[in-house]
């Protein structure tokens, strides 16, 4: 309990203590309000735009929402089909990896001429950043079956689809949770690049505010976007504790 | 109770791209319903045989005749050292697995299961997931897994072998015992001489060196066999004599 106590008691105190220094650092100025406003200001305008505000955070977590169900269903579905066949691994894997190493904010302004203003290239953007993971910790999760397994399911006389069903795809699902967990930041970082192009979202509030000079507005966007990703990674993490719970270490369940 | 299969071995040689050869032309016959114990040290090849017999390795030459040799009267069944237990399944779970690959109906999967589960006494665990088994109930979970299918033919590799001792004497009973009640033929690669001693019809030793068979006998204990097995004279003979033919492969 004592423990317990320490655990989100000292985190809260430590909140507490370092905005009330900012604030007070912000009002007798040591820092520029211009630079970095006091935080009282950043909740003003959370206050006073939050029509504006949520509004735009609904269409990020729209987009986020569509390109990281996407980079899950074709991220696995992707491993599934590299694993199947060693001809499709070899030719295309190295080829995956381009998602992992494009320079988003570089190649956003093209996504915008591709697939038009707004919600499409925001969601490529998302997604183009957020399936890598999820194809890489798969397919590494289907590759580590054990040995001894498999032999099992070929002894029984086993189809590669009941191998696959039964054996690899549950097998691989703390790798694949694992993956996910990075792939979700990553597609909300991805939408918000989209955003300031794509020109909807918070990303654009930010692109506006920042050229308005309201960083107070930047930062209670900023503080929405983060909230937005925070949300997202716990409930992949309440998702992955349901999942495996009850057989993998991962999730306290004792070996 | 299906009557359990023969084993022909002639010939067989397994060479390693490593030019490491284990087996250099072992040949055996082992008749129906017998219980074999097949020892040697580490790396005599007896694991890789016992592979070979369940069609899991190919032989660099030789042949195996599994029964009649043929595919449909084959029914075997495979203890891993480890459990080897699908984690993300219940104890249940685990069981009904070779049925399901089988293609059984839910209904005989689960009724073959229960009874699997009850013949090594974890009837009231089958809600339970393996992490929370201990790893004696884990290796009986494994061996009920094996039993659900009915085999003709129970490969077994080392699988006490991680066991604390308590354990290991216990479930060589249970095992024992599982054999008498049924007809199936059992080969059990070990490398502890008491349990082979204990176990089998009859010990095969391989030996490294020659790899080959070093000594091929038949086990003179009582085929009834309880904990005072072990205190038998007999008993004592058979293991210190295995244990003398064992030093001798080391020499």
């Amino acid at each position: 309990m004592n423990q317990k106590l320490k655990k989100i008691g000292l985190p809260i105190c430590a909140f507490v203590a370092m905005i009330t220094l900012w604030e007070f650092a912000a009002r007798i100025k040591w820092i520029n309000p211009f630079i970095l406003p006091e935080p009282s200001q950043i909740l003003n305008s959370l206050i006073q735009d939050k029509v504006e505000l949520w509004s735009a955070l609904g269409v990020t977590a729209f987009s986020v929402t569509i390109s990281f169900g996407l980079s899950v269903v074709l991220g696995i579905s992707t491993a599934i089909l590299l694993f199947t066949s060693e001809t499709v691994l070899y030719a295309f894997y190295p080829y995956t990896i381009f998602f992992q190493t494009v320079p988003i904010i570089a190649i956003a302004p093209l996504l915008v001429i591709w697939f038009g203003y707004g919600i499409p290239a925001v969601v490529a953007s998302g997604f183009i950043v957020s399936v890598f993971p999820v194809i890489a910790s798969t397919l590494t999760g289907l590759l580590s079956a054990d040995p001894a397994l498999k032999d099992l399911f070929r002894l029984y006389g086993a189809t590669r689809m009941q191998a696959l069903v039964k054996l690899y795809l549950p097998g691989s699902l703390p790798f694949v949770m694992n993956g996910l967990r990075i792939s979700g930041g990553l597609a909300v970082i991805g939408a918000i690049v989209g955003e300031f192009l794509g020109g909807v979202g918070i990303g654009s509030i930010i692109d506006v505010a920042r050229a308005q000079q309201r960083i107070d507005k930047v930062f209670a966007a900023v503080l929405l976007a983060s909230g937005l990703g925070l949300l997202l990674i716990k409930l992949i993490d309440l998702t992955s504790y349901v999942l495996l719970k009850n057989w993998h270490p991962s999730e306290g369940s004792e070996e | 109770m299906a009557t359990g299969l023969s084993v022909q071995i002639s010939e067989v040689v397994k060479r390693y791209d490593s030019g490491l050869s284990p087996l250099k032309g072992v040949s055996f016959q082992l008749e129906a319903g017998k219980f074999l114990a097949l020892i040697g040290p580490s790396g005599c090849g007896k694991s890789t045989l016992l592979k070979m017999i369940a069609h899991l390795r190919e032989p660099t030459s030789g042949k195996l005749l599994i029964g009649r040799g043929e595919p449909e009267e084959r029914r075997l069944a495979y203890v891993f050292q480890d459990a080897q237990l699908l984690p993300w399944r219940t104890v249940l779970g685990n069981v009904t697995l070779p049925l399901e690959i089988l293609g059984a109906s839910k209904v005989e999967q689960e009724l073959k299961a229960r009874k699997a589960l009850e013949r090594v006494g974890l009837i009231d665990f089958e809600q339970y997931y393996p992490a929370h088994l201990s790893g004696g109930m884990r290796m009986r979970v494994s061996l009920a897994r094996s039993l659900v299918n009915e085999p003709n033919l129970l490969l077994l590799d080392e699988p006490f072998a991680a066991l604390d001792e308590v354990t290991r004497l216990k479930l060589d009973r249970d095992l024992r015992d599982l054999w008498q009640e049924s007809q199936m033929t059992v080969i059990f690669v070990t490398h502890s001489i008491s349990e082979a001693a204990f176990l089998s019809d009859r010990i095969i030793l391989l030996s490294k060196k020659t790899g080959n068979i070093q000594y091929d006998l038949i086990n003179p204990l009582p085929s009834h066999r309880t904990q005072e097995t072990r205190a038998l004279p007999a008993f004592a003979q058979l293991t210190q004599d295995l244990f003398l033919k064992f030093q001798d492969l080391e020499a």
